[in-house]
């Protein structure tokens, strides 16, 4: 059953058919939009407590308990504050794109497979249309920039619009080569197809828990497509170290510099809304969606334990240096390598989701897209920035060749059977 | 009136009429990036007669379907090079109106 | 008319709505850069039709294109093309009547083409099967039930409409109690039993929801047969051969297959286009390099 299926359910007020259709619709979207934006503000508080760990400060620390609730007097300011539209604007196109672009972002949230069988709008074309969508927030961004009639918008916009078409391509073509693995579109039915199967394609029945994962598919190429994919998530949210877009020290704002108030604050929303899409679509396309890391409960148990005792016991030692985060690496680690014995799952349709395992899918997914999310604020607060020159450098020369080499690469690992049978059959045609 | 499941003879007016808009912007403007949107509008027009006709092939197959991503492709590439083209003519008249770009009389 | 039909319904007239004043809006703006906005209200518009006709590859393909690529590079272009710090772009047009009036006389040729000249809708092929004196006649159609969907075609949605007729030849002796469809795809089974009705009247059953794959149809007639005083429960099975039809989830598949099929050619002449079109842009919009 889909969230928008219940909520027609839920919703039969009128009695009308179509009116149910379209309020269900609508509620969806509102329960959405309330998501994202409640998951935004809390963002930008992690990212700020965040920085400030890493910069040895404390961060915000006034609002709420260790300044939890900053996020919402942050909210309040922006809403209230006075609405600015310069002079010399383009005023439809400059009042238009905030929404051009939210939509652009807040539009792939209904294709996420967020548990199970649970995303607000089941695609059958579902990665396609994530990537098509996600284009016009590139054309919002233009119309910002454009309409702004400042050239800080302006060029800002243009290397943003740059930045994020040149990295769609080495994005597109790591994501062909995971779907020459999955063969389909569907996004549940990749986060499915991830149950079975071990690395080098041995033992294709087992479930192997997190070794079944589209990363550990192929080892060295899909471990890389990974990594140029996040990569190329990077630089298509415009996030360091490839936020030349909105450098503030050469571009003030860049494409958003006109905007203030509530307007900003759907830019804001965008921003935020993106990273968590790229990391839902990394963690749907490598990390095994909402699957757990074992294929049962006990090896999940043995993980987690694994992971704390192991930062416990790294914790214990800490003057030999040897530290908790390496200790909770090794736990983990070790913990893993145990739990593809873990006891296999009865049956096919152990992962398909009925009951509590909507709960687990769903945690299991939040929780993996999260720690990217984190792993983003945190390259922030430790890489530079590159140059726009030194950007397109890395797109164009490195990373779309090593792609496609990629894409070759799994591809010809994808069909080794069929290669191997044609190698076998001239042999067999060309003996005695 | 509200048409049956597959609007197809709405579908082919529709397109009669951005068809017309996409002429009628390749016929009037000066600037080779409009006459370039025009070209957009009729390819667009025609992509929408090919998915609509479609399901009415033989087979009931995809054949329109398979047209369209090919015009789909030659459009991205007809853009590519007539906007690469349209940025020498720039270079060198310093403006983008076809009605200039004469060079080849003398 | 159910309630998928009327938002259906009411999607496209917006849907169509905004395609058309985009499309106006390109032809009539005085100012480049509205012009390639609303150039993309009508991509987005026709990405939004082909949805609504069932092809969510082609309306992925659409907006993953043409509003990611072509729209962004015309954008560009504006901007390298013009003195952009000066938001009021203009756009200059030869004022046309006569370009107007050519494109009206298009226009209304075509509608009239459109709507009266030529007749859209297409019908089923008929087969007819014997077995003793009975004859059945049997069609199918799209989930619209008014277009023809071909025997061994594909169906556009996960439903079929059936349509056949049953006649009995001049023969008392053998009595027609119920007409039976079976459709078959593997190990699924569908079926629809009904009552017998007048002489050659039609039988007609919407089958919906079926599951993806290759489906079959048998027609059974249920009936009895006077063997002296005694009546015998009878069955005529018509087994139809090279009747059916497919069900797919989307279009991708059936795309995907024609591709890699009978356009294989053609898809690989495409692919060389792009990349030469890919050289010779980049050659053509490169930097003059004056000291060689």
């Amino acid at each position: 059953m889909t969230p928008i299926a219940l909520a027609s359910w839920a919703l039969e007020l009128t009695g009308i058919p179509v009116l149910d259709a379209f309020l269900s619709i609508l509620v969806v979207c509102f329960i959405l939009i309330n998501f994202i934006a409640v998951y935004a503000g809390i963002s930008t508080y992690a990212e700020r407590k965040i920085a400030g760990h890493m910069q040895a400060r404390v961060g915000p620390y006034r609002v709420g308990p260790h300044g939890f609730l900053v996020w919402i007097a942050d909210a309040l300011k922006l809403m209230i504050k006075e609405d600015i539209i310069a002079t010399n604007t383009d005023r439809l196109l400059f009042k238009l794109s905030p929404y051009v672009v939210f939509a652009g972002s807040f539009a792939c949230w209904v294709a996420l497979p967020y548990a199970p069988n649970w995303s607000p709008a089941s695609f059958n074309i579902g990665i396609l249309y994530l990537l098509a969508v996600s284009s016009a927030v590139v054309i919002g961004i233009l119309m910002a920039g454009w309409s702004s009639g400042s050239k800080w918008a302006l060029f800002g916009a243009m290397r943003s619009a740059a930045q994020i078409v040149s990295y769609e391509v080495p994005i597109g073509i790591t994501l062909l080569g995971m779907l020459l693995i999955y063969g389909t579109l569907d996004m549940q039915a990749i986060a499915a197809s991830q149950a079975k199967g071990l690395p080098f394609g041995v033992m294709e029945d087992h479930y192997g828990g997190l070794w079944s994962w589209g990363i550990n598919r192929w080892p060295p190429f899909t471990v890389i497509a990974f990594i140029i994919y996040y990569i190329g998530a990077l630089a298509e949210t415009n996030r360091t170290p490839f936020d030349i877009p909105e450098a503030e020290s050469e571009l003030v704002a860049g494409y958003h510099t006109e905007y203030s108030g509530m307007r900003f604050s759907f830019f804001f929303l965008s921003e935020y809304a993106n990273m968590f899409v790229v990391s839902a679509i990394a963690t749907t396309f490598f990390l095994g969606g909402w699957l757990p890391p074992a294929p049962s409960a006990s090896g999940t148990l043995l993980l987690v334990v694994g992971t704390v005792v192991g930062a416990g016991v790294g914790y214990g030692f800490q003057r030999r240096g040897f530290d908790g985060f390496v200790g909770a690496m090794l736990g983990s680690g070790i913990g893993a390598l145990v739990a593809v014995f873990a006891a296999q799952p009865a049956a096919d349709g152990a992962f398909t989701g009925k009951g509590p395992q909507i709960l687990e899918g769903a945690f299991w997914f939040f929780s993996k897209s999260f720690t990217l999310i984190f792993v983003m604020i945190w390259l922030r607060w430790t890489l530079p920035r590159y140059r726009v020159d030194q950007l397109m450098d890395l797109c164009w020369k490195k990373l779309t060749p090593l792609a496609l080499i990629n894409l070759v690469a799994i591809g010809i690992l994808e069909t080794r059977h069929e290669w191997w049978a044609l190698i076998v059959n001239h042999f067999k045609a060309a003996g005695p | 009136m509200i048409f049956s499941r597959h609007p197809l003879e709405q579908m082919l007016i529709l397109s009669a009429i951005v068809f017309c808009c996409g002429v009628y912007t390749i016929l009037t403007r000066k600037n080779a990036v409009s006459i370039l949107m025009g070209v957009e509008l009729v390819l667009n027009a025609a992509n929408l007669n090919f998915v609509a006709f479609s399901q009415y092939t033989r087979t009931g197959g995809v054949h329109g379907n398979v047209f369209t991503i090919f015009v789909i492709l030659l459009a991205a590439a007809e853009a590519a090079v007539a906007l690469a083209i349209i940025i020498g003519i720039y270079q060198n008249f310093g403006r983008v109106d076809v009605d200039e770009a004469d060079g080849m009389k003398e | 008319m159910g309630a998928a039909e009327i938002v259906l319904n009411v999607v496209f007239y917006v849907l169509a709505a905004s395609a058309i004043a985009g499309a106006v809006a390109v032809a009539a703006s005085r100012n480049i850069v509205r012009s390639a906005f609303a150039l993309l209200a009508v991509l987005f518009s026709v990405a939004g039709l082909y949805a609504v006709m069932k092809a969510d590859f082609i309306a992925g393909a659409q907006v993953l294109i043409y509003v990611g690529g072509i729209l962004v590079l015309i954008i560009f272009a504006v901007m390298l093309t013009h003195r952009i710090t000066d938001v009021k772009l203009s756009n200059d047009s030869t004022p046309g009547p006569a370009a107007f009036c050519a494109c009206l006389c298009l226009l209304f040729s075509l509608l009239v083409v459109v709507r009266y000249s030529t007749k859209w809708r297409r019908d089923s092929d008929t087969v007819t099967a014997r077995a003793e004196s009975f004859e059945v006649s049997f069609k199918q159609y799209q989930a619209d039930g008014a277009t023809g969907l071909a025997f061994g075609g594909g169906a556009y949605e996960d439903s079929v409409v059936v349509v056949a007729t049953v006649s009995q030849g001049p023969d008392p002796l053998r009595i027609l109690d119920q007409v039976q469809f079976v459709a078959t795809s593997g190990a699924n089974r569908v079926s629809r039993n009904f009552p017998v009705a007048g002489r050659d009247a039609p039988y007609r059953h919407v089958f919906e929801k079926l599951s993806e794959g290759e489906w079959r149809w048998t027609v059974r007639l249920l009936g009895r047969q006077k063997d002296g005083k005694d009546e015998v429960d009878r069955e005529w099975e018509f087994p139809l051969a090279n009747t059916g039809f497919t069900v797919t989830r989307g279009v991708t598949e059936p795309i995907a297959l024609a591709l890699a099929g009978p356009y294989l050619f053609a898809f690989e002449v495409v692919s060389v286009l792009l990349l030469a079109a890919l050289v010779g842009a980049a050659f053509l919009a490169r930097k003059e390099v004056k000291d060689l």
